[in-house]
């Protein structure tokens, strides 16, 4: 009878216990998450793209395609008003020493009238990839698998932007950041002003994410009981 | 002789039953409106009415402040809603909750990856 007892108890603990241990299941869900500009806009109108310093490359003048490039992501993504302007030369000192070079930014601003100025650096490198790899191949005639070496003609391209933004009111630096892309593609003879446009195609929502509020779509799980 | 004997033992048996249910049916309901509340505010998420959400999740965190997976739903909640410094810390409070949930650890995870991102003075609009 004791053990009858007992085993009542046990039988009212167990739902308590059960419930305690609850299995969970995950549900992936899409959320959007609301992103601030990274600088304060504030009185902000008029953006001028200045000079970037960018290295030599055989085929494509990127000082003025990065230029082109960036002026076109904010027009299109931003409200701001994009001043239409040639690219101009960095002064002729060390980086460090003209983003710090507060009377050149401010003359840029008064000259064209300009509320915010982007400059910066930007290198872009083609390497030649190719090499040896190794396929595993099955034989049509004993379908055997076996391994061989084979030769792969490839090309990695490279960029890495240093962009800077400026206060024109004060030439006050109020952004500094580095963008980096690259990419490996089969074959040689790739053409390099297409792949700078996919690489800088890839920063686009971070560019435009320093002076635009945005939403970033990303997944997590939701827990149910 | 029996029944005298049956007595003492219906009465432990009874007396048993219903010290349990005494402390267990408060616990119970307790839990039940605090699920009823979580299930809800999972409804509401996957609708995109996080508000909703949040006012669920946040009840139901306290009639069971015990549940990993309440504080990882309102963390979630809070990310939708831009509220990232009250995301961070129900993540923290799922994760000492159940330290070995893989997906609580993933969530947490990629938010801090993106709270990474932001610019400082910007985590609570």
């Amino acid at each position: 009878m004791l053990r009858r007892a007992l085993l009542i108890v046990a039988g009212l603990a167990a739902p308590a216990i059960m419930a305690g241990a609850g299995v969970c299941i995950a549900v992936e869900v899409r959320i959007e998450l609301p992103s601030p500009a990274r600088i304060d806009t504030t009185g902000i109108k008029r953006i001028l793209v200045g000079g970037f310093r960018a290295g030599d490359h055989p085929t494509v003048d990127l000082g003025r395609e990065v230029n082109r490039l960036l002026r076109d992501m904010l027009g299109k993504d931003t409200d701001f008003e994009i001043i239409n302007a040639e690219p101009l030369p960095l002064p002729e000192q060390p980086v460090e020493e003209a983003v710090r070079n507060t009377a050149y930014w401010k003359r840029l601003g008064t000259r064209f009238n300009a509320d915010l100025i982007l400059g910066g650096t930007f290198e872009f490198e083609e390497r030649d990839e190719s090499g040896f790899v190794q396929e595993d191949i099955i034989s049509e005639l004993t379908g055997q698998r076996y391994r061989r070496s084979r030769w792969v003609e490839r090309e990695a391209f490279k960029m890495d932007m240093g962009l800077y933004m400026f206060r024109g009111t004060s030439g006050e630096l109020v952004f500094e950041d580095h963008f980096a892309e690259g990419n490996t593609f089969p074959g040689k003879g790739n053409d390099a002003l297409s792949v700078l446009h996919d690489l800088m195609e890839r920063i686009r929502e971070n560019v435009v994410g320093i002076v635009m509020p945005r939403t970033r779509l990303e997944t997590r799980y939701l827990l149910t009981e | 002789m029996k029944r005298v004997g049956q007595s003492p033992l219906t009465c432990l048996t009874l007396l048993a039953a219903l010290l349990m249910a005494a402390l267990t049916q408060p616990l119970a309901v307790v839990k039940s409106e605090a699920s009823v509340q979580l299930e809800f505010g999972i409804k509401m998420a996957t609708k995109g009415l996080w508000r909703e959400a949040v006012l669920r999740f946040e009840k139901a965190s306290r009639l069971d402040s015990g549940n990993a997976v309440t504080f990882n739903n309102l963390a979630v909640a809070y990310e939708s809603l831009g509220r990232f410094d009250q995301a961070r810390e129900a993540y923290a409070k799922a994760l000492s909750l159940s330290p070995s949930d893989r997906r609580i650890q993933e969530n947490q995870k990629r938010f801090l990856a993106f709270f990474a991102t932001l610019p400082r003075g910007s985590h609570a609009p």
